[in-house]
């Protein structure tokens, strides 16, 4: 089947209400002086969790999986996002998120979408209302704790809005998702990923969730699981242990570690349950996208392109002087804003 | 544009790529608070923006085969082009503007945030590049406006025009001799090209305005003129400084001009050889001035029987004339000689006033002109009026103390480095500018300095001419007759 490619009409309508709601909040009661972050705050954070240390049970030794590239052609579609702090005060945090679609056509021919970057303004007192359905009472120690808990929700609303869109809008693709296809009760809405696998399936999409940051210890576990003869491509399913390892989660998917290139680390994969032979879905990939560094191109493009450059910060900066905000470099006053301990819950 | 910064007369400004377009040598005016500083424009730089090396590897990569495209609410896109791209504009403070005058006493510093950067009108460059007189002499535009020099700038001044081959040289220096002619002034063109004859034409082939003051003198054809109007000390000149006769010998020529004209009572060059042959001396001496008078004959531009007088046809020469001297066709140790005469006599028929001060165009003058005659011209031949307008594509070859004094230069492009080194050191503002502005200079256009424009350096397109600019033998009959019948 051929796939067209979605216009980009269709992806702006797509996104409008997201967009209204990024409008309405620059509206609300903006602070007209704010702070810049300081780079050593900048950390740009991934919807994934952190690293993950596994304790493998000696009893149960995991499945493992030859992967044999297939050569079969396959659309590939990669799903991407990022989000910064660009600037906050004591009342609020501006937040700025954009994401990446990468659509690789089995003619090899690359084209990216480029969704955002969208702003919001945050405070305690509009987060509720931003929110709507999807707000969960949160508590944190301090504004900045609020303010970094603010920018993962926001992250995490427009990729799955993203990865939604892709699973409604392509067709027989392989769909490459960053981070895992686990839920657990401190994300927002467990639901929609369960929405987005369904209709993938509708769709007669395959998914693969590649995580960037759980990079599971391979020297170890290759040690303990006597690895050493096996040559890459492999998988090896770690569903099990990842279920005995972590209560509060729910696995949307199984759990692989792929290994896929010599010399490369392992990164951690999730394929939904309903795949029967997951080796012969990563042989799909291997066989359709270059692996760099083990990773799949198409992945890494979708990164490059959603990830905030210095020169998308100093832009965001400039519209935000041109809708009267001041943008200072903090210097001493940060301190002043952040160190009273003021916890509380909104 | 904002100031980002100011080291020492240098300001580095920061612009944005969609606003006007600058040039080197533009103007801008930067407005705070009711003063207004100006600064000249001397070079574009991109701006050292944070991160574009980077956004940059990151679209070098992957340009070649992904087609991208973005929804962007807050259309950024456009903005990050913009920023990406900002210019750095480096300008020179040329002064503050008070009162319509140009002070650069005034101690004054716009503030960088509220200062508002602009381009200079036209009519301001107009008013602060004007000096003083009021014969204007419209020689092209600058940012939009006309620029006009005035012909009392030029009067009683040294002028060089220098620049590549090929570049405009030439032709300013006609417009400006055209305009001089038509406010009354008299010139004199060392014309080395034959191309000045051109003037007497209208490019449709008409004859212009001022082909009727326009007297070409082609060496050995209709200019010859007589030892006698020669004189000794002209002929000593020519014999020690064009064919480098040792002193003893230029002493034995003097006791043989003086019997000739005791016995003949008239000089002639049939008369001096006849002499120098006969009269006791010795003999290398004899052989030495021989071959050299053998020489001279050859030139055809001594003629016994002449009667051309340069000061009879100088003193005819009504209001406003071009005396153009075609050398083109003339040797290079005829040239010599031809200047030789020439600038000996204007010399002391100026002393003695018997003529009004000319104006005087040299071309490529180092080719003629010999080296003491360099500060004669500037110093002592300024006093007495001649106003030299040197024109060369060599500047290294005119002398620094000639650029110290010049009073006014037009410098075309010169990419050479060497030559703008030489340029730079020797003329009056300062290095960087004429290294930066010179440089980059498209062919017609020149940086003009000094008092003709108010000692506000500014780039100059120069405005095209009606009439015929090049040289072209076909007309040299033409012109000719024009002579003769002022001789009539
Ligand atoms: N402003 C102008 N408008 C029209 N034509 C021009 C202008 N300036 C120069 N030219 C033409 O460009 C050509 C070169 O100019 P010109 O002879 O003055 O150069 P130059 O610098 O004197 O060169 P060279 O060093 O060879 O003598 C000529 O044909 C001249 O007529
Ligand atoms: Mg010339």
């Amino acid at each position: 089947m051929i796939q067209s490619q979605p216009q980009l009409q269709l992806v702006e309508d797509y996104f409008k209400a997201f967009y209204e709601l990024s409008r309405q909040s620059l509206k609300d009661n903006i602070d007209l002086k704010m702070y810049t972050i300081p780079s050593e705050d900048l950390m740009i954070e991934y919807l994934d969790e952190s690293r993950t240390n596994l304790t493998l049970d000696d009893y149960i030794s995991p499945s493992i999986y030859k992967v044999n590239p297939i050569k079969d052609k396959k659309e590939i579609v990669a799903v991407d996002t990022s989000s910064i702090r660009i600037a906050e005060s004591s009342r609020g945090v501006i937040i700025a998120v954009k994401g990446a679609v990468i659509h690789k056509r089995t003619n090899k021919k690359i084209k990216c979408t480029v969704i955002g970057p969208f702003l919001f303004y945050v405070t305690k007192k509009n987060f509720r209302k931003l929110l709507g359905e999807h707000y969960k009472p949160i508590y944190s120690r301090d504004r900045y704790e609020f303010y970094r808990y603010s920018q993962k929700i926001f992250a995490e609303i427009l990729e799955r809005k993203i990865q939604k869109y892709v699973a409604e809008i392509f067709k027989n693709t392989l769909i490459l998702f960053d981070g895992s296809l686990t839920v657990s009760d401190r994300v927002y809405s467990p639901s929609i990923l369960e929405e987005i696998l369904k209709k993938c399936l509708e769709n007669g999409n395959d998914v693969l969730a590649f995580s960037k940051t759980t990079s599971i210890d391979l020297e170890i576990l290759i040690k303990q699981l006597n690895l050493e003869n096996f040559k890459p491509p492999y998988l090896v399913d770690l569903t099990h242990v990842f279920l005995r390892n972590f209560s509060g989660i729910r696995l949307l998917g199984r759990v692989f570690l792929a290994h896929l290139t010599n010399r490369c680390p392992g990164y951690r994969v999730d394929a939904p349950l309903n795949v029967s032979d997951p080796s012969m879905l990563v042989g799909i990939l291997v066989g359709n996208d270059p692996l760099i560094y083990g990773y799949p191109e198409t992945l890494i493009l979708a990164h490059d392109y959603s990830t905030f450059t210095k020169m998308d910060v100093i832009t965001i900066h400039t519209l935000l002087r041109k809708m009267d905000i001041e943008i200072v470099s903090p210097t001493s006053t940060r301190d002043l804003l952040f160190n009273p301990i003021d916890g509380d819950v909104v | 544009m904002k100031i980002l910064a100011k080291n020492g007369d240098t300001l580095e400004i920061l612009a944005n790529p969609e606003e006007e377009i600058l040039e080197r040598g533009d103007y801008l005016t930067i407005e705070d608070g009711g003063k207004t500083l100006l600064a000249q424009v001397i070079d574009i730089e991109y701006a050292d923006v944070p991160g574009v090396l980077e956004d940059a590897l990151r679209e070098l990569s992957s340009e070649d085969f992904v087609d991208s495209s973005s929804i962007d609410p807050y259309s950024l896109g456009s903005v990050i082009a913009n920023i990406r791209d900002a210019r750095l504009v480096i300008a020179k403070v040329r002064g503050v503007v008070m009162n319509g005058e140009l002070r650069n006493d005034v101690l004054w510093l716009p503030s960088r945030f509220r200062s508002k950067i602009s381009k200079t009108p036209p009519s301001l460059i107009m008013e602060l590049s004007k000096s003083i007189g009021r014969r204007n002499i419209l020689i092209g535009e600058c940012m939009g406006g006309w620029i006009s020099i005035t012909a009392e700038a030029l009067d009683g001044a040294l002028t060089i025009i220098t620049g590549k081959k090929e570049m405009g040289k030439s032709h300013l220096a006609k417009m400006l001799v055209v305009n001089l002619v038509e406010y009354g002034a008299k010139v004199m063109v060392l014309d080395i090209n034959g191309e000045y004859v051109g003037l007497s034409r209208k490019i449709d082939g008409g004859e212009s305005e001022i082909s009727r003051k326009l007297f070409i003198l082609t060496p050995g054809e209709n200019f010859r003129v007589s030892l006698s109007e020669t004189g000794l000390r002209t002929m000593l000149d020519i014999l020690k400084y064009v064919y480098e006769t040792p002193t003893a010998s230029l002493r034995e020529f003097s006791r043989a001009w003086y019997i000739v004209e005791k016995l003949n009572g008239k000089i002639s060059l049939r008369g001096l050889v006849e002499a120098i042959s006969k009269i006791q001396m010795n003999e290398s001496i004899r052989d030495a001035l021989l071959s050299r008078l053998q020489s001279i004959e050859s030139l055809e531009f001594f003629n016994d029987s002449g009667d051309f007088s340069l000061q009879e046809f100088l003193s005819k020469l009504s209001y406003g004339a071009a005396l153009i001297i075609d050398l083109s066709k003339t040797s290079p140790q005829g040239r010599r000689v031809v200047v030789e005469y020439l600038l000996s006599k204007l010399s002391s028929m100026l002393k003695d006033e018997s003529i009004p001060p000319l104006f005087l165009v040299a071309e490529e003058a180092h080719l003629y002109l010999r080296e003491t005659y360099w500060d004669d011209l500037v110093t002592r031949m300024r006093h007495i009026g001649v106003f030299p307008i040197f024109v060369t594509n060599q500047p290294d070859m005119i002398p620094d103390s000639v650029y110290r004094q010049a009073d006014n230069i037009f410098i075309f492009n010169f990419t050479n480095d060497s030559d703008l080194d030489y340029l730079a050191k020797a003329s009056r503002v300062d290095a960087e500018t004429v290294k930066k502005i010179v440089k980059n200079l498209p062919p017609r256009r020149c940086l003009v300095i000094g008092k003709v424009v108010n000692d506000l350096p500014i780039v100059v397109k120069t405005r095209s001419l009606p009439l015929v600019t090049m040289g072209e033998t076909k007309l040299y009959f033409n012109v000719e007759k024009t002579y003769l019948s002022l001789r009539d």
